[in-house]
């Protein structure tokens, strides 16, 4: 697999409406309390390696 | 059903994620030609198996000029003469966003920078997280829950 970074680093993020929205919708989620945290994390952490998400 | 109902009516204890949810779907087709996108989102069901979103139409998409005959050959967009360059590396780019997105090559993704310059890259990943996610979702829910969401599988979009 090849790991080069595919936009430039001082490229501009998503169109603002849609980076807004996705961020919004990340955020309303993260603060569902209905799942409790460890398993939250194994989720989180099973979606970054789903998709090479090394931040 | 449409998704959007599906939508409604699992999160209608959950306002504030709906309203997000809903509001980044309606981003996403303001972002990304809605022919582009609706070639992409169709391709997405079929490889999904979403029957309810495989059906629907997307009327900005037919308002672009996507005809059923193109939709037709849509499994046979490398080779089909009715994909020029631009559908087919988007579509390229997002066949391996479905099936493996942490294995998605360099000049798959740089094909996609080329026909829509950087910023179109960008905001192209971003529309195909939301029309990808959104299938997932509904197939997930349909499987999972056995309210009416249960019987929406051979619903209209």
């Amino acid at each position: 697999m090849d790991r080069n970074r595919r936009v430039p680093t001082d490229a501009a993020g998503p169109e603002r409406t849609l980076g807004t929205a996705l961020g919004e919708w990340q955020n309303a989620t993260v603060r569902l309390d209905t799942v409790d945290p460890v398993t939250t994390e194994l989720v989180r952490l099973r979606c970054a390696r789903h998709h090479d998400c090394r931040t | 059903m449409p998704t959007s109902e599906v939508f409604t009516q699992v999160l209608v204890d959950l306002p504030d994620v709906a309203e997000h949810l809903g509001a980044a779907h309606d981003a996403a087709w303001t972002v990304v030609d809605p022919v582009l996108l609706e070639l992409c989102r169709l391709r997405v069901a079929m490889l999904l198996g979403c029957a309810a979103e495989s059906v629907a139409r997307t009327p900005a998409a037919l308002a672009g000029g996507l005809d059923e005959a193109t939709i037709g050959e849509l499994s046979s967009w490398p080779t089909s003469s009715r994909f020029g360059p631009r559908e087919r590396a988007c579509l390229a780019f997002c066949e391996q966003f479905v099936i493996d997105v942490a294995s998605l090559d360099d000049h798959v993704a740089a094909a996609v920078s080329d026909e829509l310059g950087v910023q179109g890259l960008v905001d192209f990943t971003n529309a195909l997280l939301v029309i990808e996610q959104r299938q997932r979702l509904r197939l997930v829910w349909e499987r999972v829950l056995d309210s009416t969401v249960a019987g929406t599988v051979e619903g209209n979009g």
